[in-house]
């Protein structure tokens, strides 16, 4: 398929003379020495300005600054084209630097732990534990769009048919990553505390500010399905489960029978909602109801029988264990939530009204705002007071999905083309 | 189906593996047991489908949500990438090795049984959760194979029996792999967008998950500045595995990763 491949690899290989460092052309060592340089001098003005964390400009800054990253290229490849540091500038060891420089700050926030400060203080200083908005990774990121900039546009003059898979992922990526960088200085995530009955038209953002919102929300009801609890044996002293594999924890049905620990078992009764009457569970669909069930178990060497009833217990309601001996007792899990939404009446300032619902993974538009189910008070699981959306406004979405779709299909053409597109840039490049 | 049949399933696959490992050696003198490697291979597959299939039946969700799950998926797709390349090379070494890692891995989720459990939080009931899953884990299948190929090339190049093929095929499984990345890293970025607010939440497994996309990025950039030199890429290639198993298993265990939206 590709007889060039072999006679490169024994040409190159031989006659490779050393070039000083700093002589064009430009190559490897100085790709890294400045991507070194990138990093150095960004953590230095963070060593330089403590606790001043940067924030992404808003509209119109962003959309200015980004106008003159996306000019500067085309300004230079079109000026400039011969000009050794611009054609350095558009090759790929000035792009593996640039990438390098990008992956150390990723790295490095992938290894502390973000958004809490740390307990040893240069970590902070240098602004670790704060990366998205510190000097280093802006600055790499930066350069990275300077160079992927510099690459894409000496590829698009003249344009060519076959460098379509090249644009659409090079052109694709600067699109997400600016559009990603520049848009975050106007994405606004705000979260809405809803209470039934009344009508709430603001929020709080990520720091914590009051954020007056153009539409009103009022909770009508929150609702959550929950998977059935389950059952399993509990260790006094450790206070644990005892879970070794899969019949060691088993999902609370009516009529169902098995062994657990060595305790034979069988569920007479399960109720969703009930609630204590006397000595018994009864099923009831009370405020606070929790779900329990009757069970017998057997010890396998006595023969000896207990029945009793088990509940995981509610905010309103006691949990109930059965007690096997000194050290085991049966005991029920609390109920894993399987949905949850909110009923809500939302209304605008555009005058416009309706009743619309909320639910994991199923965000509503209003206003230009997405409004999202984000959580509740899980104190009282499905019994919860309150429900809290999250409103996101993000103008830019628009500009990143335009370079995810470039992305995607420049993915399917390396899946078309494969080897090909590298022995294309041989040609060009070599 | 549960995991209960698990181990049994296991070893059946293994040991039909095993005898399709054994044929495809065998044939190499006696080309008329031949057929038997495909027939061998195919019924471990299908033993392996049918426990996946069952799998997904009795827990009333796909089966993708805990690593156990997820290394069954890759014990399905590491074998099928390492039978397509043979089929298509002609190099039975890679389906030797895929067929050993993916038992290997069938052997870690016996070691490591997995507690039946039905419950997917609602983060998770989302259209995009089957195709993020299968993309990716079908990405790491092949990239697996791109690590043993590395190290063969930079086995091979030492001794001078370099044969262009071999690094032709490295590169292939990495255009593929990288591409399948790239769908499961936009795929991701989609779904977040529904589920969580935003595209882009800068949690542990993101940015690992971008990590392993880049250095394969450096991977081909590098290939293609100096196509003659094989070592440096070669190296980056074996060295991209290893990020790609941070993030799939390391990630739980960092201390940056605590509180992370992805713990499983
Ligand atoms: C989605 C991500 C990317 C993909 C899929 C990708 C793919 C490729 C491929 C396949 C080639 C070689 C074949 C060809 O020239 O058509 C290439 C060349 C190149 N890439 Fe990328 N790349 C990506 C990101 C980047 C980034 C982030 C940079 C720089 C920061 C970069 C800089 C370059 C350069 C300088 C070349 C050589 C161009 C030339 O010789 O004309 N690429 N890229």
């Amino acid at each position: 398929m590709s007889n060039d491949q072999t006679n490169r690899i024994d040409t190159t290989r031989i006659g490779y003379v050393r070039k000083p460092v700093w002589v064009h052309p430009w190559g490897y060592a100085e790709a890294f020495v400045i991507a070194a340089a990138v990093l150095v001098i960004g953590f230095a003005l963070e060593w330089v300005t403590p606790g001043k964390s940067l924030s992404a400009p808003s509209w119109p800054w962003n959309g200015l600054i980004g106008g003159v990253m996306l000019l500067i290229p085309i300004v230079l490849q079109v000026t400039l084209p011969k000009n050794p540091m611009i054609l350095w500038m558009s090759r790929i060891p000035a792009s593996m630097g640039a990438i390098t420089a990008v992956t150390i700050s990723v790295l490095l926030m992938g290894l502390f732990v973000q958004g809490q400060s740390s307990p040893v203080a240069w970590v902070n200083r240098l602004g670790l534990t704060e990366m998205t908005s510190s000097w280093p990774f802006l600055m790499s990121i930066a350069w990275f769009l300077f160079v992927l900039g510099m690459t894409t546009v000496r590829r698009s003059i003249p344009l060519k048919r076959k460098n379509i898979g090249f644009l659409l992922n090079h052109l694709g990526l600067w699109i997400v990553v600016a559009g990603g960088i520049f848009g975050s200085g106007d994405l606004q995530r705000v979260t809405m505390t809803l209470e039934q009955g009344q009508t709430v038209w603001y929020g709080t953002d990520r720091d914590g500010n009051m954020v007056e919102m153009p539409l009103a929300l009022e909770l009508k009801r929150f609702h959550m399905e929950e998977y059935p609890p389950k059952m399993g044996v509990l260790n006094h002293e450790t206070g644990n489960l005892i879970v070794r594999n899969e019949k060691d924890l088993v999902e609370i049905e009516a009529g169902s029978t098995g062994t657990m620990s060595g305790w034979h078992y069988q569920i007479h009764k399960f109720y969703g909602e009930s609630g204590q009457i006397g000595d018994r569970y009864e099923p009831i669909n009370d405020y606070g109801a929790a779900p329990s069930a009757l069970v017998e178990a057997t010890n396998p060497d006595s023969g000896d029988t207990l029945r009793g009833w088990i509940s995981c217990g509610s905010f309103a309601m006691k949990h109930r264990f059965l007690q096997l001996n000194e050290e085991y007792s049966l005991a029920m899990t609390v109920p894993q939530s399987k949905r949850y939404m909110s009923l809500v009446q939302l209304y605008t300032k555009s005058g416009e009204t309706g009743l619309i619902d909320i639910e994991v993974n199923q965000p509503r538009s209003a206003e230009g705002w997405k409004l999202y189910q984000y959580s509740y008070d899980d104190r009282y699981g499905k019994w919860s007071p309150i429900s809290v959306i999250e409103a996101v406004r993000d103008p830019w979405l628009p500009v990143v999905y335009t370079g995810f779709i470039m992305m995607l299909f420049g993915a399917g053409y390396i899946l078309w083309k494969g080897k090909e597109m590298a022995n294309e840039a041989g040609e060009d490049d070599q | 189906m549960t995991w209960t049949v698990y181990p049994v399933v296991a070893a059946v696959t293994s040991g039909l593996w095993g005898l399709s490992l054994m044929m495809l050696l065998t044939g190499r003198f006696k080309p008329k047991v031949m057929p038997l490697t495909h027939l061998f291979f195919w019924s471990g597959m299908l033993v392996l489908t049918v426990f996946i299939l069952g799998l997904w039946g009795s827990l009333d969700r796909p089966p993708m949500r805990t690593l156990g799950e997820t290394r069954l998926w890759y014990s399905f797709f590491m074998p099928l990438v390492g039978y397509l390349t043979w089929r298509h090379w002609g190099l039975g070494w890679v389906l030797s090795y895929s067929l050993l890692m993916a038992a290997v891995f069938l052997m870690i989720n016996v070691l490591n049984p997995e507690v039946h459990d039905r419950a997917l939080m609602p983060a998770l009931q989302s259209p995009w959760f089957v195709p993020h899953v299968i993309v990716y884990i079908f990405a790491y299948a092949l990239l697996a194979v791109s690590a043993i190929v590395a190290v063969r090339v930079l086995w091979d190049d030492r001794r001078d029996l370099l044969k262009p093929s071999t690094l032709l095929m490295a590169d292939n499984l990495v255009y593929i792999g990288f591409a399948f990345l790239t769908l499961g890293l936009i795929f991701g970025a989609l779904w977040g967008k529904e589920a969580w607010g935003h595209y882009w939440n800068w949690d542990p497994k993101e940015i690992w998950a971008l990590l392993t996309w880049i250095v394969y990025l450096g991977y081909f950039h590098i290939r293609a500045h100096r196509p003659g030199k094989v070592r440096p890429a070669m190296w980056t290639l074996a060295f991209a595995f290893l990020v790609l198993l941070v993030c799939w298993f390391g990630v739980n265990y960092l201390p940056s990763a605590q509180g992370s939206i992805h713990t499983y």
